[in-house]
């Protein structure tokens, strides 16, 4: 979402921001360790914006304004794990796209990242180099645990000092994970990684039947997303990728890191969260839409 | 230990064997091009069977459905009942019988999700359009079989299991496809998902599309108690299958939004002989358990499928998220480094959840081939 006047606030969808806890990772607000960090990227006219202070920042926690401590502006390199879907439904048109994905995101990564290799099926499987994907045809290859593998990239933990990003590549199927969407959301309001998931969308599977049946089916994607910072995508078989990953990319290597601590909300459970700034003009504020505190 | 020479197959006289060969080596082919061949095998076989002996007849039929299986399900299927309507005009015999049995096992084996079977959605079933479970179009054939096979064979234990678990099945991806599996709701304004009085209601679709992929409510609810009365069945009237239905009565019961019930179940798996049941109760129950906001018992319920298979990776995920949940982090994130880690060779019993018998269906076929 544009803002477009001064002081507008940035709709919870269209945040996409990172929390990070100063000390721990974590919330623990009964502790007395308080401090939550957002990372939010800026950028006007598709251009980052570098040149904003503390003072152009609002944050609301559950709609009340947060007193920020501060605001800097953080570059760092990129730990790029990337997640291909290589069950038996990724086939044809699709397993085309997926590996192109792959090897434009692995292309996208620059001096510095990291980048690490999944494959996708009934299990997660960390694999060393893209050709291994041919390799993927084990005793678990039929089915798609695709929310259980979300969950795993989620719980895997950054490596400082570089921003953990997650590309999963998929055609949006799950057939066989046994951890719920109620759990994930509830994990991806806790992860300290940037999700990302494109969806390929080839005329079968959950997005066949239009948009009633992707709200039925596939609404967890863009919910989960949205909560870690990162974003979904839905695109074509023959459509370019890389742009759509370099945007989802690029605004993970320069962001603004808001410092608060959470005044007048209570402490456990997820918590909204909103930015926007004060300074006039037409802005695109990349935040998550929140974060999932736990009690000690 | 000595065998007995084993009868030789019918198969190798056949050129139906060439497309076998074909399949393996055809990685990358058109998959239009393979189907084909197997639609033209299919003709062939129905045109010519009709000639033959009741017994050699069907024996080569379900060697040809067991290759056909590779290719494309739905062909499979069809080839199997061309056969099934032969036998059904002889008298019933134990021979029948284990032909039944391994033309079930290779029914129940197709994988949950082949990118045609959302079509399958919509196919007749007995009684009315019901639809298939997760689209998958391989078990088209299971449900008009067993209802065949129920019919001649009454209340064999092996059929009402194999006729439970296709019942359970497309109910569970009735609720898989709305992304609603026991979670009581789903996000999306056409649908209302509540409990009550332990019955799950959902509101009527209202898009045609929705209609035909879901199906009536009250047939789904059918579904699940259909699925309850065999699976209870099965555990009164055979010892062998005994646990085996009882964790799928679990299941179902879960389906229904009873979970006390699907508790009690699994609870009584806990000295189950079968290491794979034992873990499948454990890891169901922790999904129940965290579902009904019981979240300390549903991490001792994860941890026991861990302690019953280390490097299971499902297990292993289920607890990880459930620790995660409890803020225990870093040991969430030390499971999943396990899950990650786990052999690639690592079977986990839940992939396996669905497919019955199917690992039966070789010896199955063995002794179809021994008794014509």
């Amino acid at each position: 979402m544009v803002m477009s006047r001064r002081g507008a606030l940035i709709p919870a969808l269209a945040l996409l921001i990172g929390v990070r806890l100063a000390a721990e990772q974590r919330p623990r607000f009964e502790t007395g360790v308080t401090a939550v960090e957002v990372e939010v990227s800026v950028d006007r006219d598709r251009r980052p914006v570098t040149d904003l202070t503390v003072k152009d920042f609002e944050l609301f926690d559950d709609g009340v304004r947060q007193a920020l401590v501060d605001a800097t502006l953080e570059s760092r390199a990129l730990q790029l794990a990337i997640a291909v879907d290589t069950s038996a439904s990724a086939t044809g048109d699709l397993k085309t796209a997926i590996r192109r994905g792959l090897t434009d995101a692995v292309d996208l990564a620059q001096p510095g990242d990291r980048v690490e290799l999944y494959a996708l099926a009934s299990r997660l499987r960390r694999i060393a180099t893209v050709s291994d994907l041919d390799l993927a045809t084990g005793p678990d290859g039929a089915h798609t645990a695709l929310i259980d593998g979300l969950a795993a990239l989620m719980l895997s933990p950054p490596q400082p000092p570089r921003r953990r990003a997650v590309v999963v590549l998929t055609d949006g199927i799950d057939t066989n994970s046994v951890i719920s969407r109620s759990q994930l959301l509830t994990l991806a309001g806790r992860s300290a990684s940037f999700i990302h998931v494109v969806a390929i969308d080839d005329g079968s599977g959950p997005f066949q039947l239009g948009a009633e049946h992707f709200e039925g089916y596939a609404w967890i994607l863009p919910a989960i997303t949205g909560r870690t910072g990162g974003r979904f995508a839905r695109v074509a078989p023959r459509d370019q990728l890389r742009s759509t990953l370099q945007a989802m990319l690029d605004p993970l290597r320069r962001m603004y890191v808001l410092r608060f601590v959470p005044q007048g909300v209570r402490s456990a459970g997820w918590h909204e969260l909103r930015v926007r700034l004060t300074r006039p003009g037409r802005f695109t504020i990349h935040a998550r839409t929140g974060y999932e505190a736990g009690r000690d | 230990m000595s065998q007995a020479p084993e009868r030789p197959s019918l198969g190798p006289h056949f050129a139906i064997y060439v497309l076998g060969q074909f399949d393996r080596a055809a990685a990358g082919v058109r998959a239009d091009v393979r189907r084909a061949g197997a639609a033209a095998v299919r003709a062939a076989v129905e045109r010519e069977i009709g000639t033959w002996p009741l017994r050699p007849g069907a024996a080569f039929t379900l060697e040809v459905a067991a290759i056909l299986f590779e290719v494309d399900t739905t062909i499979a299927a069809a080839v199997l009942e061309r056969a099934c309507e032969r036998l059904r005009r002889a008298e019933a015999s134990e021979w029948e019988r284990a032909w039944h049995r391994a033309a079930v096992a290779l029914l129940e084996g197709p994988p949950l999700v082949h990118r045609t079977n959302w079509i399958g959605l919509t196919a007749d079933w007995p009684g009315g359009r019901l639809g298939v479970g997760a689209g998958d179009v391989g078990r088209f054939g299971l449900v008009p079989h067993l209802s065949h096979v129920r019919a001649r064979f009454a209340r064999d234990p092996e059929f009402e299991f194999s006729w439970g678990l296709a019942l359970e099945q497309k109910a569970h991806a009735w609720h898989a496809l709305r992304g609603a599996v026991l979670e009581g709701r789903v996000n999306g304004p056409r649908f209302v998902f509540q409990k009550e009085a332990g019955r799950a209601v959902l509101e009527q679709p209202r898009d045609v599309n929705h209609q035909a992929m879901f199906g009536e409510v009250g047939v789904q609810l059918r579904d699940l108690t259909d699925a309850a009365a065999a699976f209870d069945l099965v555990r009164q009237a055979s010892p062998d299958l005994r646990d085996l239905a009882l964790l799928h009565l679990g299941h179902v019961r879960a389906l229904r939004f009873e979970f006390d019930r699907a508790l009690a179940a699994w609870d009584e798996l806990e000295v189950s002989a079968d290491r794979s049941i034992r873990y499948l109760a454990a890891l169901l129950g922790s999904r129940v358990l965290a579902r009904v906001d019981r979240p300390t018992e549903a991490i001792v319920s994860a941890a026991e499928a861990v302690e019953q298979m280390p490097s299971a990776p499902s297990a292993l995920l289920m607890l990880a998220a459930l620790r995660a949940a409890a803020g225990e982090d870093e040991a969430a994130a030390n499971l999943v480094a396990r899950a990650l880690a786990s052999p690639e060779d690592s079977v986990d019993p839940w992939w396996s959840y669905f497919r019955g018998h199917h690992a039966e269906w070789r010896p199955r076929l063995q002794v179809v081939r021994a008794g014509w």
